[in-house]
């Protein structure tokens, strides 16, 4: 079971980056299924030809992050489909994966990789694992949510809000899109590159469904935590992707006959499930309640600044019943 | 059928400085080349003075927004020029257009990002036209100036800075964009029937902080509307569009003296068209 969480937390960075695409940019990217491996491919390359492991994984970063600008520049100035320009990148980085590992399978068992120490000291899938993956994930929440409300970071907000009003308020709203579609592969492709160190190997056939997992994670994280403000939807993707990977630790020891090779269709149950659920009457309730409750607090914050208004004794005469 | 080339500036003397606007024999077709073709603008010539609060109205298809969507980059002509403070600016993208130009749409729901913030929508419009970098995109120096600027128009927004605008209404969204727009004082502030989505009693509100936010900051204004009567009471000048071209001005005394049904006649007698009524241009 700590293993799953050790997998959760560094699939979280790969579930930010799911975060930034398809609800900050409201772009669903499928340039992900093929960046994780990247990431993978690109730092356990490095590692083998003896580069230093962070620089390796860095490395795979800037992989990462050209992979998406090449889907957000298809989209933004080729005008191709959202979905069709990740696709298209995606099975592009097929072949290129390929030639990057050079075979289907590298392995990095005897290589030092940045978890090599955890390795040795038989840390993985301890507490101790999950206290280092856990400070390495809010290391990087932190800097996504400072980047998001910084004037840059506002801007991306705004092209994938509304792009009218974005572009009416001076917002680059193409070059936003590159950004984040850039920012966000790069994140996909470091938990890549983490997972290969992790696991000891990359592999072609990592990146498989990708999207889906990343996708579960945003919507059971947001669901169950909320969305707004940023912080807190951060939070939120971070412990969807745990809560993810444990629901299908249960899953499979469940000892319902499930194999490891049914987690796609579980992955893609619980995406559905978290979809659907909402809109059933209960759920919807309840949402219809948070809604009231805010605004009921509104409206009570602005009576309240009119009453100390009127106190005060500069009240001008009533503006009308604008709400 | 004539164009009327209107270039009088009946604002204050600008001392030989170029116009705030200038537009020269702009033409805009959509759909050339094709059975579809129509021409929105034709040759359209129009200046504007510093301080000089145009109300444009026509009946629809006549080429108002059009007329709005070319000064604001988002279209550019087939023909002509345009100019702000002297500058050509008819080849500019319309992101750094922004950095000149203040809009508000028709629809409550275009000028703002519902899931941002009020704080933050405004920090946005606050950095139109500047570089954006990685500075703090709402500081507290930031929040005092919004919430100033928000106070002056009495909705008690001032108070609501961390709400998101989804939760505002059409009226309240709708001034938080003109708020937007104005504050940054652009060179040109363009208002496209932004009250025709509300009902009256907000139609009215919108109309009052248009017209203060206007006056206070001097700001050389072009503004389409659909409400004839509104046409006449804002702003210094009226023009009249039918077909892609500019056929009538009213200026200064007579633009005040005029009524609605004396603009109707004008725009019966302009164009020779009979059906000109209330219900055409309304």
């Amino acid at each position: 079971m700590l293993a799953a969480v050790d997998l959760g937390l560094i699939y979280a960075l790969m579930a930010l980056g799911v975060f930034l695409t398809f609800r900050i940019l409201n772009f669903a990217d499928l340039t992900v299924d093929g960046s994780l491996v990247t990431g993978a491919a690109v730092s356990a390359s490095a590692i083998l030809a003896g580069w230093s492991p962070l620089a390796s994984t860095a490395l795979g970063f800037v992989a990462g992050c050209a992979a998406g600008a090449i889907t957000g520049v298809l989209n933004t100035f080729g005008k191709v489909n959202p979905l069709l320009a990740g696709i298209l990148t995606q099975i592009s980085l097929y072949s290129i994966n390929l030639r990057i590992m050079g075979k289907a399978n590298l392995s990095l068992l005897r290589a030092p990789t940045l978890l090599s120490g955890m390795h040795d000291a038989q840390w993985f899938a301890t507490w101790k694992s999950i206290a280092v993956f856990a400070v390495m994930v809010a290391i990087f929440g932190v800097a996504l949510t400072w980047f998001l409300t910084t004037n840059l970071g506002l801007g991306i907000q705004a092209a994938g809000n509304n792009v009218q009003m974005a572009r009416a308020q001076g917002v680059h709203t193409s070059g936003m899109v590159i950004l984040g579609l850039a920012l966000s592969n790069g994140l996909v492709a470091v938990s890549g590159a983490l997972l290969a160190q992790y696991q000891g190997f990359a592999d072609i056939s990592m990146g498989i469904g990708t999207i889906v997992v990343g996708l579960a994670s945003v919507i059971i994280g947001q669901a169950i935590f909320g969305s707004r403000p940023i912080w807190r939807a951060v939070l939120a993707v971070v412990a969807g992707s745990v809560i993810y990977r444990v629901v299908i630790q249960l899953a499979l020891g469940l000892n319902i006959g499930l194999q490891p090779t049914d987690m796609k269709i579980i992955s893609a149950v619980l995406v559905i499930a978290a979809l659907l659920l909402p809109k059933l009457a209960v759920f919807q309730q309840m949402a219809r309640n948070r809604r009231e409750k805010e605004m009921a607090k509104q409206v009570l914050a602005a009576d309240m600044a009119a009453v100390e208004k009127t106190v005060h004794g500069d009240a001008s005469p009533a503006t009308g019943g604008i709400e | 059928m004539t164009t009327t080339t209107a270039t009088s500036t009946p604002g204050a003397p600008s001392g030989g400085a170029a116009p705030k606007l200038e537009l020269r024999h702009v033409t805009k077709t959509f759909f050339p080349y094709s059975v579809n073709e129509r021409t929105a603008l034709d040759d359209v010539s129009l200046t504007m003075a510093d301080g000089d609060f145009v109300t444009v109205i026509g009946s629809n298809g006549a080429g108002k927004s059009t007329l709005l969507s070319v000064v604001a980059g988002v279209f550019r002509p087939e023909r002509g020029q345009v100019f702000i403070d002297g500058r050509d600016v008819t080849h500019l993208p319309e992101h750094s257009m922004a950095r000149l130009v203040g809009r508000v749409f028709q629809d409550p729901m275009a000028g703002t990002a519902p899931d941002l913030t009020i704080e933050e929508n405004m920090a946005l419009a606050w950095h139109r036209g500047r570089r954006r970098g990685l500075g703090r995109g709402v500081t507290a120096a930031k929040r005092a100036r919004f919430r100033d600027e928000l106070a002056v128009m009495g909705l008690g927004l001032e108070n609501r800075l961390t709400t998101q605008v989804g939760y505002l209404s059409g009226g309240q969204r709708q001034a938080l964009s003109l708020i937007m727009a104005v504050f940054s004082r652009p060179s040109i502030l363009l208002l496209d029937e932004h009250t025709a989505a509300l009902d009256p009693a907000r139609a009215e509100l919108i109309t009052r902080i248009t017209e203060q936010e206007v006056a206070s900051h001097r700001l050389t204004t072009l503004m389409v509307t659909h409400n004839m009567d509104q046409a006449l009471r804002l702003g210094n000048r009226l023009i009249l569009m039918h077909e892609g071209t500019i056929h009538l001005e009213l200026t200064g005394q007579e633009k005040q003296t005029t009524t609605v049904d004396g603009l109707l006649d004008q725009f019966a007698r302009r164009t020779g068209d009979l059906a000109a009524d209330r219900t055409l241009l309304g």
